[in-house]
Parts: C-alpha cells; sequence; structure tokens
C-alpha cells in the first residue's frame, strides 16, 4: 500500500505542475490586456497604460514570468491580484472556508438522496414508487440550479420570510443553496446507483448468494452494495471534487462568497496571478478528493485493488 | 400549507408588470429626484441595509477605479471641495481658495476643526501626504492620479495652508479634488497598516470604516465627532443612522427577492423589469412597507456605439450619417429601457454640464435620406437578400456586442432596422478584456461605451489623437478637434470652456463619429422607510448623511 500512495503522490505532484503550466500559458492566449481594463474606467492615456503595463511586469518575456512564478510557489507565495492589490492567499484563505462548507452541506443533502432515490428505483424498479424515483432523480439533472434555486428563493425568503435570500451569515444562509445545489448533484448519484446496483444484482456471486438461502437484506448489503460502491465511490468522488472546485452558479445566485465565482470573474477581467492561484487551489482539492476516493475503493473492493 | 401552494402556483404564472415611468432627468446638470414629500422628522438611529453590485476590484478609493467603491465609502472620506448639482464648488475640507494667475498654482486654506476618525488632525501635512500617495507611480493609482491631471506636487505653506502646483493649468482639477477618489486619509492609518490599508480605512466622514468582508458585506459606523459637515448638505452635525451595511450582489435575479424579503432597504441597479414589479404589485401587506423608485441621471458620455472612421465603409461620411438618419433611436430606447427613457442626442448625455442640447434636432429619423445617402456613396441594391452592394462587396459591417446595458437587445433591433435599408450588421459577443482589445485594434465598425464624469473633459480620451491607441474607439485624428480639447482645458472660468465644447460635440455630430443610444440612468429602489435619501453630482453616490429611518 505504501508504495502505492508513493506513486499516487508523484502522480499528483506531476500533474499540478502540468496544470499550472498550463494554465500560465492558456490565460495568457486569451485576448484582453489586464492594465487597459483596469484603466478604462479613468479614460487613461496610452502611455499611462503602457506604464502601468510595464510597472505590472506584464510585459517581461514569458519564460521570465513563468520562471518568476515558480519560484514563488515554491516559497509559497502565489502573487498578488491585480485589480484588488491583496495577496492571492489572502483571498484564498477567505473564500475557502466559504466554498467547503457549501461543498460539503450540498454533498451531505446530495449522498443520502442520491443513494436512496437510487436504491429505490433499483429494488422495486417497476413499480410506482421505482419510477417516481427516477423521475425525481432526472429532475435533479435536467433542472438548472439556477431555476430552483430561484424558486427556493421566492417561497421561502420573499413568501414565507423563513430564509435569508442572499449571503453567507448563519446556518440559515446554507440551506437553500445547499438544498439546490444538493438535489443537483443527487441526480447523476441516484441514476448511477440505480445502474450500478441494477447490473451487480444479475452478476454470479449474488446469484449464487440468493441460491444459499441468504436473506434478501444479506445479500443486497454484503454483497450487492458492497460491490456497485467502487464506481459509485469514484463518481462521488468526482461531484465532491466539483463541488469543492465552487459552485458559481449557486454562489452568484445566493450572492455567496466562494472560490467558483472568484475563479469565474478573475478570468472574464484577466486577473493573471489570482486565476494561477485559485486553479491552482482547486486542481489540488481535485487531486486530493481522488486520490482518497481511489484509496477507499481500493479498500472497499479488493477486487478493484490497488494498481 | 395553502399559502406554500399558492407561492408555487404564483410562480409558474406570469406576473403583470405594471408601467411605472421613471421621472426625466432635467438638463444642464440637474437631476430629478422625485420629492419625497414626507412629514416625517429626521430620527436619530437605525440600521441601513444598502445592496449593490459586486466591485471587481479592491476598495482603496486613491488606487482603484470601481463606482461601487464609490457608493460605499463616500461617506466614510470628506473632498477639500464638494461639488452642488448644478457643477459649483463649494467649501469641503478647504474653507476657501485661490488660483495663481498663471492658472498652475491652487492655494487651499483649509478647515482647522477636522479629526480624523482615529483622533488624528486633519492639517495641510495630510493633504500633501495623501496627494503623494495618488500620484506615486509605485501605488499603481487607476484612477485618482488622472483626477489630478499634470500634477507635480503639493506643499504645506503653514499648518492649515496647502499649493497644489501643476505643470499647466488644468480647469477640471476641483472636479477631480470634489471627488471620492481623492478623499482624505489619515496619514496615521495610511503609516500603520500599508498595503493593508484597505481593509482599515480612516477619513474624517460621517461614516467610519467598521469592516470589510472581501465580495459579501462592508459595514460602516456613525462618526459621533463630525460637524464639519459642507453648506450643501440638509443638515449639520453627526449623520442620522447608527450604522450601515452594504451587501453585494452579484446576480440581478438575486435583487428584488432581497428587497422583498426586507434584506435590503435600498438596492442599486435595479432591472427596469424588477423595478416595476416591485412598485406596481400589490406589497403594501400589514407590517411591510411600500417601495419607491429613485432613478437618478448619470452624467458623462451616454451609452453609444463608436463608429470607426478609418475602417472602410465607416471611412465615407456618408455612409455614418446614413447610420444615424436610418435608425429610429427614440423607437429603440423606448422597446427596450421604457416609452419615457431619456434618448441620448449627443456624446454626453443630456445632465453633464457643457452637454449641447440643441444637438437634439440633428439626425431626426429619416430612412429615406439614409437610403439616398448610402445610394451616393456608392451602395446599389444587388438582389442578394436586400444586400446593399458597392464593386462586387456586400455591405457589411461588424460591431462589437458586450453582455451589459441590454446591448444585446439593442444590437438585435439595430440588426433588423438597418437590415431593411440593405446593410448588414454582424455582432461579435465578446467578453470585456476582448472587446477592449477589438476596440484598440480596431478590428470592427461598431464599439459601444459608456463613461461617467462630470466635466466634459472626459471626451479628450476619446476625441484626441493622442488617443489613437487608447480609447479613441472612433479612430479620430482631426488637428481642430484636438486644438479645442487642449485649449478647454485651461481656463479656470466655466464660460470660457463652454463655447468651446459647444464646438467640439458639434463637430462629433456632423462628422457622425458616434450613434448615441441613451442616457445612463442609475435605477434606485428604496423602502418608503427610508427617508431623505438622494444622490450626488455623480449619478452614482448617496448622501447617507441626510438619510434617516422609520422607528421600527
Amino acid at each position: 500500500m505504501w508504495s502505492y500512495l508513493g506513486r499516487r503522490c508523484l502522480t499528483a505532484f506531476m500533474t499540478l505542475l502540468g496544470i499550472a503550466t498550463v494554465v500560465f500559458a492558456v490565460v495568457r492566449l486569451l485576448p484582453g490586456d489586464p492594465a487597459q481594463v483596469m484603466l478604462a474606467r479613468s479614460g487613461a492615456s496610452p502611455l499611462a497604460v503602457a506604464a502601468l503595463r510595464s510597472e505590472l511586469g506584464l510585459d517581461r518575456p514569458l519564460a521570465v514570468q513563468y520562471l518568476d512564478w515558480l519560484t514563488a510557489l515554491a516559497r509559497g507565495d502565489l502573487g498578488r491580484s491585480l485589480f484588488n492589490g491583496r495577496a492571492v492567499v489572502d483571498l484564498i484563505r477567505e473564500q475557502l472556508p466559504y466554498t467547503l462548507e457549501l461543498a460539503l452541506a450540498a454533498f451531505a443533502v446530495a449522498l443520502p438522496l442520491g443513494l436512496t432515490l437510487g436504491a429505490v428505483g433499483a429494488r422495486w424498479p417497476n413499480s410506482a414508487a421505482g419510477r417516481a424515483a427516477m423521475v425525481v432523480s432526472v429532475a435533479g439533472v435536467a433542472l438548472p440550479v439556477f431555476w430552483s434555486g430561484l424558486l427556493l428563493i421566492w417561497v421561502f425568503s420573499v413568501q414565507l420570510a423563513w430564509l435569508p435570500p442572499a449571503g453567507a451569515d448563519s446556518w440559515r444562509a446554507l440551506v437553500m443553496p445547499a438544498l439546490a445545489l444538493g438535489f443537483a448533484t443527487a441526480g447523476p448519484i441516484g441514476r448511477l446507483t440505480r445502474a450500478s446496483l441494477m447490473e451487480v444484482s444479475v452478476q454470479p456471486y449474488v446469484v449464487v448468494a440468493h441460491a444459499k438461502g441468504l436473506p434478501e437484506r444479506q445479500v443486497f448489503v454484503n454483497h450487492a452494495l458492497r460491490n456497485a460502491a467502487v464506481p459509485l465511490l469514484t463518481i462521488a468522488g468526482l461531484e465532491l471534487g466539483f463541488l469543492l472546485g465552487g459552485a458559481v452558479v449557486t454562489e452568484t445566485l445566493f450572492s455567496r462568497p466562494g472560490l467558483g465565482k472568484l475563479l469565474v470573474d478573475a478570468i472574464l477581467w484577466r486577473d493573471l496571478p489570482l486565476v494561477q492561484g485559485v486553479v491552482l487551489v482547486i486542481a489540488s482539492l481535485y487531486v486530493i478528493t481522488n486520490a482518497a476516493v481511489d484509496v477507499g475503493a481500493g479498500w472497499l473492493s479488493p477486487q478493484a485493488g490497488w494498481q | 400549507m395553502r399559502r406554500l401552494l399558492w407561492s408555487v402556483l404564483s410562480l409558474i404564472c406570469l406576473l403583470p408588470a405594471a408601467c411605472v415611468p421613471a421621472t426625466l432627468p432635467a438638463p444642464g446638470g440637474a437631476q430629478a429626484i422625485p420629492a419625497a414629500v414626507t412629514t416625517s422628522t429626521p430620527a436619530s438611529g437605525g440600521t441601513l441595509h444598502y445592496g449593490l453590485t459586486l466591485p471587481v476590484s479592491g476598495i482603496d478609493p486613491h488606487i482603484h477605479a470601481s463606482s461601487e467603491l464609490g457608493i460605499a465609502l463616500s461617506g466614510v472620506y470628506d473632498t477639500l471641495v464638494v461639488q452642488d448639482l448644478l457643477g459649483a464648488f463649494h467649501p469641503g475640507l478647504a474653507e476657501s481658495w485661490t488660483l495663481s494667475p498663471d492658472g498652475r498654482t491652487y492655494t487651499f486654506k483649509l478647515r482647522r476643526d477636522v479629526r480624523f476618525h482615529d483622533g488624528t488632525p486633519f492639517n495641510a501635512d495630510a493633504v500633501v501626504r495623501n496627494l503623494n500617495r495618488v500620484a506615486d507611480p509605485a501605488t499603481h493609482s487607476q484612477k485618482a492620479v488622472f483626477l489630478l491631471g499634470p500634477f507635480d506636487h503639493a506643499q504645506a505653506v503653514d499648518e492649515f495652508t496647502v499649493e497644489v502646483a501643476l505643470r499647466q493649468p488644468y480647469a477640471p482639477l476641483l472636479d477631480g479634488l470634489s471627488q471620492v477618489y481623492l478623499g482624505m486619509a489619515s496619514p496615521a492609518a495610511l503609516d500603520k497598516w500599508g498595503d493593508q490599508y484597505q481593509l482599515h480605512q480612516v477619513g474624517t466622514g460621517p461614516f467610519r470604516f467598521v469592516g470589510y468582508q472581501e465580495r459579501q458585506t462592508l459595514v460602516l459606523e456613525r462618526n459621533a465627532a463630525y460637524a464639519w459637515a459642507p453648506e450643501t448638505r440638509r443638515h449639520q452635525g453627526p449623520a442620522y443612522l447608527d450604522r450601515v451595511e452594504f451587501r453585494f450582489f452579484a446576480d440581478a435575479a438575486a435583487r428584488l427577492p432581497a428587497m422583498l424579503s426586507g434584506q435590503a432597504d435600498v438596492m442599486g441597479e435595479m432591472p427596469r423589469k424588477d423595478a416595476e414589479r416591485l412598485t406596481g404589485q400589490g406589497n403594501q401587506s400589514a407590517g411591510r412597507p411600500g417601495y419607491l423608485l429613485l432613478p437618478v441621471a448619470v452624467p458623462g458620455q451616454a451609452v453609444q456605439f463608436f463608429l470607426n472612421s478609418t475602417l472602410p465603409p465607416l471611412d465615407d461620411l456618408r455612409v455614418r450619417q446614413a447610420l444615424l438618419y436610418g435608425t429610429d433611436r427614440a423607437g429603440l430606447v423606448s422597446a427596450v429601457f421604457g416609452p419615457t427613457s431619456p434618448v441620448a442626442t449627443g456624446p454626453l448625455a443630456a445632465a453633464t454640464r457643457g452637454a449641447d442640447q440643441g444637438l437634439a434636432a440633428k439626425y431626426p429619423y429619416d430612412p429615406d435620406k439614409a437610403r439616398q445617402l448610402l445610394a451616393e456613396a456608392g451602395w446599389t441594391a444587388a438582389g442578394t437578400g436586400g444586400i446593399l452592394e458597392r464593386d462586387g462587396k456586400p455591405l457589411v459591417l461588424k460591431g462589437v456586442q458586450m453582455s451589459w446595458g441590454e446591448l444585446p437587445a439593442i444590437g438585435t433591433i439595430l440588426q433588423a432596422e438597418w437590415r431593411k435599408l440593405g446593410i448588414d450588421l454582424q455582432l461579435d459577443p465578446l467578453t470585456y478584456p476582448a472587446a477592449l482589445e477589438a476596440g484598440h485594434k480596431g478590428t470592427h465598425h461598431l464599439m459601444p461605451f459608456v463613461f461617467s464624469g462630470t466635466d466634459p473633459d472626459l471626451l479628450r480620451a476619446f476625441f484626441h489623437s493622442a488617443n489613437l491607441d487608447g480609447f479613441n474607439w472612433s479612430k479620430v485624428s482631426d488637428p481642430a478637434l484636438d486644438g479645442w480639447l487642449d485649449q478647454a482645458e485651461i481656463p479656470a472660468a466655466w464660460d470660457q470652456r463652454a463655447p468651446l465644447y459647444t464646438q467640439i460635440q458639434g463637430r462629433i455630430m456632423n462628422q457622425a463619429w458616434v450613434l448615441p443610444i441613451r442616457d445612463q440612468v442609475n435605477l434606485n429602489a428604496a423602502s418608503t422607510r427610508v427617508h431623505g435619501l438622494a444622490y450626488d453630482v455623480q449619478g452614482w453616490f448617496p448622501v447617507l448623511y441626510d438619510v434617516w429611518l422609520d422607528a421600527q
């Protein structure tokens, strides 16, 4: 297991370095110049724009900028936001807890809901309950978070005045975003759970377990669920990674702080250091989550194993 | 449960939107603020919740340029001079000022009774420190330094007298000094906090800065020691409000629910349909306040398309004029913004000082004249889908399209109208930075833009040949215009500058370098609990000092 972990760490590091390089290059290939964007509200002269570009170091050769960035990264310095003037590390540190909070809350809604929907759909596939479960799952996949979020706001904030429509001040402000996002995430989990369970239920070892006379529940939990869990865990890990990447639409609609909106704004406004820093942090979260999922999958099902 | 069901059903049905006319701005810089006739007397106390859009930049007024930071911080800082709604300057932190005969040195005599929120005294050294900070290249000021123009240096003559020296005369200086971006910050706080200053701001204003949660909220508290309000304010002494909490709403759809649920008392930049719903629907249920719309005319440049005069076929004056004659601007604005929205008639919005009201008669909607001009320019009907051709090439125009200000809707209408004239308008949706680059490179025929400001000198950035490589989207290089723009910056007396700006605007419209669409309006909504809310001459910034709330 340790050599496996060691190899995973090395792969993770190489992945992150590759991502860092690609983002560095791509964000500079986008049309638009940050200095020009920053001064567009002042009607500054071209000389002033050029001066600002030079002061920010944006006109140095790409290789120099890249090496500077890597050396700063080695020191743990992600640079300063161009538009904000604040250290990227500070901005990320402020926004990350809100993203984690929303991701975990949404996941806490999505996982039980998705698993339940999928299990009901697999256990009683042709009954009313089973069909209803699948309709709800598909609704989760199909309905945009923006729509379901607005609906929740109208009902719970405007009409009933139970919950605040925006912000991240208290746990009450987390309820609707978690519900909207959780419902959307539960959809794919539910569908995959059902498909996975149905596939496993026709496997030879399940048939043999039934033939041996084991109670239905024991077959379901010890054999079917345990083996169906591996692909589920992988997908759940990917969904969690996606949530950790920041759910931009939810954050925008509910006026919540978070990494997703921070990143999208940084890209839209060409705030190069902030884009690089946030992408690196999100990518790291993804890599860690997926590594944990792979280790967990290997533990759950020896057949999957640690390759 | 029943309420729940009805809420859900009502969401599915379309709500009829009542038409609420926005009041038109009066010309010459005065705004029409609906007179909230109220018999309520000002009472101290309460917290105002103010909603605004998310600032893209940081919030240090000396460094950053967004109007959102001005909205939030104009209560924290005082300025040397104050500008009233008609464009006249009044004493602020400076009691009086004189200008040297060569127009290059201003001498300000400062008030002696002013203290910063941290207790340190305000004096000439503080002014010098502030101006130097703005002018220092290491500060990377994105707006404030440009308001100072050809600033050379400032020096303290004595404890309460400061001299500001310019390299050449610059009439817009007082206008710059009246803006929050040149507000006076405490030198002690600047020293103490260094590059973290934006999170710990200290000014002299009626509100003190309590805290800023990045991308979430900004909180201010009353400054109990405030005793130096300018004469333009409606009262003296400390502010009425205990606290002001600004909350940032990134998404336009989230603003209406925030007002309806009471999370915000005032909301800026309401989408028009949401604002109408707010005042039109029966919202007066027991215990819920009603709502009031406060549309404010924003001076500066109108929302307009710059016509690239170096890119064929728009290098031909007749084609540009055809676009102006061939666009029913009043109909377009009415369709997109509502029947009483102000149609722009020239490069400056009507609410700007020096805007030429006489331009309204130019370029009435005349499609026949437009067709005639196009024919004169050599464009003839060829039969392929009705698009005109010359030398075998179709009349195709490329326009930049951005997502703000209903530009997509405007673009669609223009496409339809111009197709009837035989022009094929192709719109290119671009993000803001990509659009700026496209404008810079001059790859498109139409470049939409808008710009806020109170001094007509802002025209320089867009029409002076020195800015061809900058924001001169029409690529204008006209020596007469350059001369007038340079000259108009010099004299301090407005009545010497005004005729030059009239000539400048006349020339811009004669040459059809822009297609004006609509004067900008900042549409605010406020609960009727809020009294005394008014906006300053810049159009964006509320004067919260005179605001009071009904008791809860």
